[in-house]
């Protein structure tokens, strides 16, 4: 399995990289201790950078959180800009020329990299279950971060088998048709 | 008081201006001096602060020193960081780092190139959110017509395709996903003559893969069915000058087209027409069907049975053939298997939910309604359904006209049956209508309208319907002739 992961992670480079990154900022902003900080070693921190175990929840809520919206609004731009020109358009060459049209097929490949590598890790994940979720916490706060814990909880699983490589490209191939609904619903033309 | 006294000596021989100017001038350095005194405090308060934080370091640092040496610190006791100064802080005993690398990894630093990196990913993404936002409204022009295709309404649609294609080109987009729905879209509605135009729109190699392939099957069936025409009409040319068509040699010609199904093409023959210029090689990207198609082999069954004014049965068992191997084919057979089924007095509304379904913006799926309603006594319902077509302008508009002339004369409104029939001859000249208007004049006992008919039928030797005839001589009526029969002059 961990093969699996650390293909995936490295197919989907960028999205691997900028995720790391942006909790590598995450955790500066907040004082968390980093452990490991490289971004891309061949093991299942591949993504992550390696951090003592965080017991403050709000802490450990931006570390989760804030890296996977950073990756999640750049990875929508890219995959707007590809999914709708390849897929939904099929620009696939220059205008009468025979040359592909790469910058496209590069957009199209980073929004699914970023949109690939959105969720905390594993650890993170149930740490911040176990924050979030326990007799101390307030009722209002668990049904709050439910939806959001939710996702990210859902995620990092997904994550951690490589699926979520799948649930990206399946979400470009659907783009087009959420974009064409929305278009036509809001008479753009 | 002495102060006073010599302020007031010193102030002695100044006028009030000078006065004045005197006084704002010490008021000027008494603020001055104040500020002065206040910048110099604060400086000296922070002086101090950082004096006490300097201390608290060095205290540390000397702290730290006291137990420097790491031969004296036991292993599992040393920083795992810098395996040099025992673990642990002030906050934390437990820590397994020492305070230095604590506050070090703490604050753990970004490689200069990680951030030029991530710089440069984020500068991409706004590239990607002009070029996406640039392109939204191009972007909706093909949702619309999208949209429009997805509905079944074919010919908004198609107008929607023209004007989005028109937003690509304007925008140098080469958009083939969209050319290739243009082209489906084109093809469902049957404009034939729109398929070579898309020659240069796609790169022939592509067309054989899986996302192109609609548009490859359409050019290849476009191929067979302008092959299956070339030929068929071709044996039918061989026979022009015939004006007898009891010598037309019907038998002959239908083993031939017979032959044609299924069989591979005549290839040296088109060539050779193409080479006398009866034909145009248009063949988009050279993509040549392997068999005539079979749909337009058995039109021409049905066109050359029509011809040789074969029975009706025999003309709807060749249309009913093309309905059953391409029901979407509705622009070849529908019309005509409409008019048939209302001639025979079979219920066209499956027929017209069938049209519909390809193309909601049909007129023939109402046209067909129009002539139901119209053999039903339904006559009201066939004029208002009629005239909704009539204020579209629509391409049938002669043909709802005469059906509203005939659903008239049925209710003995003869000057209304005068007005639409007049209406069909003036917007199409077909034998059809001026016999409607002929039995629309002798209704309305207009003889002279008549005989200008009669004139212009024998100008071009043509006879009138028998029905025409029967009424004019008194041996059929008018109910008769649209109620029984084939419900038609």
């Amino acid at each position: 399995m961990r093969i699996l992961y650390v293909i995936v992670k490295y197919l989907t480079v960028v999205g691997t990289f900028s995720k790391a990154f942006f909790e590598h900022l995450s955790c500066r902003i907040y004082e968390v201790i980093i452990e490991d900080g490289r971004y891309l070693p061949p093991t299942e921190m591949c993504g992550h950078v390696e951090h003592e175990i965080i017991k403050k929840r709000p802490v450990c809520f931006g570390v989760c959180f804030f890296p996977f919206m950073f990756s999640l609004i750049i990875g929508l731009v890219f995959l707007s800009a590809g999914s709708m020109n390849v897929y939904f358009l099929g620009e696939f060459f220059v205008k009468d020329t025979h040359i592909p049209n790469f910058l496209n097929y590069v957009f199209l490949w980073l929004g699914i990299s970023f949109l690939t590598n959105l969720f905390p890790s594993l650890e993170d994940a149930i740490a911040l279950k176990e924050l979030i979720y326990n007799k101390e916490t307030n009722i209002f706060v668990k049904i709050i971060a439910a939806p959001i814990f939710a996702v990210l909880y859902c995620g990092a699983y997904l994550e951690h088998y490589g699926v979520t490589l799948l649930t990206s490209i399946a979400f470009s191939l659907a783009l087009p048709s959420i974009y064409s609904a929305l278009f036509t619903a809001l008479h753009l033309v | 008081m002495d102060e006073n006294k010599e302020k007031n000596n010193a102030n002695e021989g100044l006028s009030d201006e000078e006065l004045r100017l005197k006084e704002e001038m010490e008021e000027l350095a008494r603020t001055f001096q104040e500020e002065l005194d206040k910048a110099k405090a604060e400086e000296e308060k922070l002086a101090a602060e950082k004096q006490e934080e300097l201390d608290i370091l060095i205290q540390e640092i000397e702290e730290e020193k006291v137990d420097e040496d790491p031969e004296n610190i036991p292993e599992d006791q040393l920083c795992e960081c810098c395996g040099e100064k025992r673990r642990g802080t002030k906050d934390n005993p437990d820590s397994p780092y020492c305070a230095s690398c604590e506050k070090g990894l703490r604050h753990y630093p970004f490689d200069f190139l990680n951030i030029i990196l991530v710089l440069i990913f984020i500068g991409l993404s706004l590239f990607a959110c002009t070029n996406f936002a640039g392109r939204i409204k191009t972007y909706a022009r093909v949702a619309e017509a999208d949209k429009l295709a997805r509905n079944a309404k074919r010919q908004s649609a198609y107008g929607a395709y023209q004007s989005a294609v028109q937003s690509l080109k304007d925008s140098s987009i080469n958009a083939e996903m969209v050319y290739s729905r243009q082209l489906q879209n084109a093809f469902a509605i049957g404009s034939l003559e729109d398929v070579p135009s898309f020659n240069t729109q796609f790169n022939a190699w592509e067309l054989k893969l899986p996302h192109l392939r609609k548009a490859y099957n359409i050019f290849k069936t476009y191929d067979g069915m302008t092959a299956a025409r070339t030929i068929g009409y071709g044996y039918v040319y061989e026979y022009e000058d015939i004006d007898d068509m009891s010598k037309f040699p019907y038998d002959d010609i239908m083993k031939k087209l017979d032959a044609m199904i299924n069989a591979p093409v005549d290839r040296a023959t088109i060539k050779a027409q193409v080479e006398e210029g009866l034909q145009a090689d248009n063949t988009p990207y050279g993509i040549q069907a392997d068999v005539y198609d079979t749909s337009m082999v058995n039109f021409l069954r049905m066109y050359i049975s029509a011809m040789c004014e074969k029975d009706i049965e025999t003309q709807k068992q060749y249309l009913e053939e093309i309905q059953k191997t391409n029901p979407e084919y509705t622009w070849i057979y529908s019309a005509m298997l409409g008019e048939i089924y209302i001639k025979q007095g079979k219920d066209v509304t499956e027929l017209c939910n069938q049209i519909r379904a390809v193309d909601a913006e049909d007129s023939v799926a109402d046209l067909l309604t129009v002539m139901q309603l119209r053999t039903q006594g339904k006559y009201d319902e066939s004029i208002k359904l009629a005239q909704t077509w009539i204020d579209k302008n629509d391409t049938y508009i002669y043909e709802f006209y005469r059906q509203q002339a005939l659903c008239y004369l049925s209710k003995e409104e003869y000057r209304q049956a005068y007005g639409a029939a007049s209406s069909a001859t003036e917007l199409n000249n077909s034998k059809q209508s001026y016999d409607t208007l002929a039995l629309c004049c002798l209704a309305n006992k207009n003889q002279t309208g008549f005989d200008e008919i009669k004139k212009m039928y024998d100008r071009y030797e043509l006879d009138f319907s028998a029905d025409v005839i029967a009424y004019r001589d008194g041996k059929i009526s008018l109910k008769e002739i649209l109620t029984q029969g084939d419900f038609d002059v």
